[in-house]
């Protein structure tokens, strides 16, 4: 299925070539251990899904540094705001509860297109590398280099997500 | 299926912790027809999964590599012209300082001093050579008679020895022949000594 850019094994050798590196910029940015461990991840994920684009070596260690250091950014930038967006998000499910109507199949079908658009990146890249390129929870840890059960719990948390969004559109 | 086995495995799988085969019996079950009421809400999960071949779009993937444009080709094409350039200039100084260091400190062409006589050899009253050794290298010098004089066993001894002397005028003195140099040339290392 790949056509150029990275292979599933180069990708996982310069992933954990660049892992100490990008788990540096994030302690640096972010206030946990946790927090940056997901921003590191969470950097692999998006550079997975563009893994075709990819140039070479250089390219990749580039983007990766650039991708991370802006993650980070967004997220104490959305860490500092979460308090406010909760509350709209709450308006927001009040008024869609009004306008229900039947479901046929199609408007299903969009319905989930739409939930699934906006769902975060990183629990759309997950669910994708699982249902779609087929890959098991132990490749996946190799990839992003973590633990299966790390994996696990954010394969948990997209797919807790996405029903989430569904009950609520 | 039965309702329970259907209900642990939603349960496992919404915890992440299904197998492939699990997950195929739960596609199985919400696609092969009707499914129980009580997990509608889960339906949409293996419902959609013929849909996006990437999990991003486009311009979600433009996003992310607009942190770091790709180099350009005349960028790589110059980046990988200054690699070769690179490679070619060190070998080639490589190259010259194994050349100088081989034959830098070759001797220089200068006469040699005769340090040790290895043989000499009167080929005939013209002119005799003597073969030198200076250190591993074989000089023959060849030293020309000036004054022919007819020659006897004594005065081949009387001469064996002997480098140039004051040159006399008198051509038909019984004295010691007077010997210059004419000619000296290298021809080999000791190993290679040929005698002529």
């Amino acid at each position: 299925m790949m056509t150029h850019g990275f292979g599933k094994s180069r990708f996982e050798s310069e992933a954990s070539h660049m892992r100490p590196q990008l788990l540096a910029i994030a302690l640096s940015l972010l206030p946990s251990m946790d927090d940056a461990e997901d921003a590191v991840q969470d950097t692999l994920l998006k550079l997975w899904a563009v893994r075709e684009r990819i140039a070479d070596t250089s390219h990749f260690r580039n983007l990766a540094v650039s991708v991370c250091r802006n993650l980070c950014l967004n997220m104490l930038r959305s860490m500092a705001v979460r308090r406010t967006d909760r509350l709209e998000e709450e308006m927001e499910v009040v008024s869609t509860d009004n306008a229900q109507h039947s479901m046929e199949r199609q408007e299903q079908a969009l319905r989930i297109r739409a939930v699934w658009n906006d769902l975060p990146q990183q629990h759309r890249i997950i669910i994708h590398m699982k249902e779609v390129d087929r890959l098991t929870t132990r490749e996946i840890a190799a990839l992003l280099g973590t633990t299966e059960c790390n994996v696990r719990t954010r394969l948990s948390r997209a797919r807790k997500a996405f029903i989430e969004r569904m009950g609520h559109s | 299926m039965e309702k329970e086995q259907i209900q642990a495995l939603l349960q496992r799988y919404m915890e992440g912790a299904t197998t492939a085969d699990e997950e195929e019996q739960l596609r199985h079950y919400f696609n092969a027809g009707p499914y129980d009421e009580a997990f509608a809400q889960y339906a949409p999960l293996f419902a959609a999964w013929d849909a996006p071949e990437t999990p991003l779009t486009p311009d979600e993937c433009d996003e992310i590599l607009a942190c770091c444009p790709p180099p350009s080709r005349t960028a790589f094409v110059l980046r990988t012209a200054w690699r070769y350039a690179a490679v070619w200039l060190i070998g080639l100084i490589l190259g010259g300082c194994g050349v100088w260091l081989t034959y830098g400190s070759a001797p220089t062409s200068t006469k040699p001093t005769p340090m040790a006589a290895a043989g000499e050899r009167i080929a005939d009253t013209i002119y005799r050579e003597r073969v030198i050794m200076e250190r591993d290298t074989v000089y023959v010098v060849r030293y020309q008679k000036v004054s022919v004089q007819p020659t006897s066993a004594k005065d081949v001894a009387q001469n064996a020895n002997e480098s140039a002397r004051p040159e006399t005028t008198d051509t038909q003195s019984e004295t010691s022949d007077t010997w210059t140099d004419v000619a000296w040339e290298q021809t080999g290392n000791v190993a290679g000594l040929a005698v002529r």
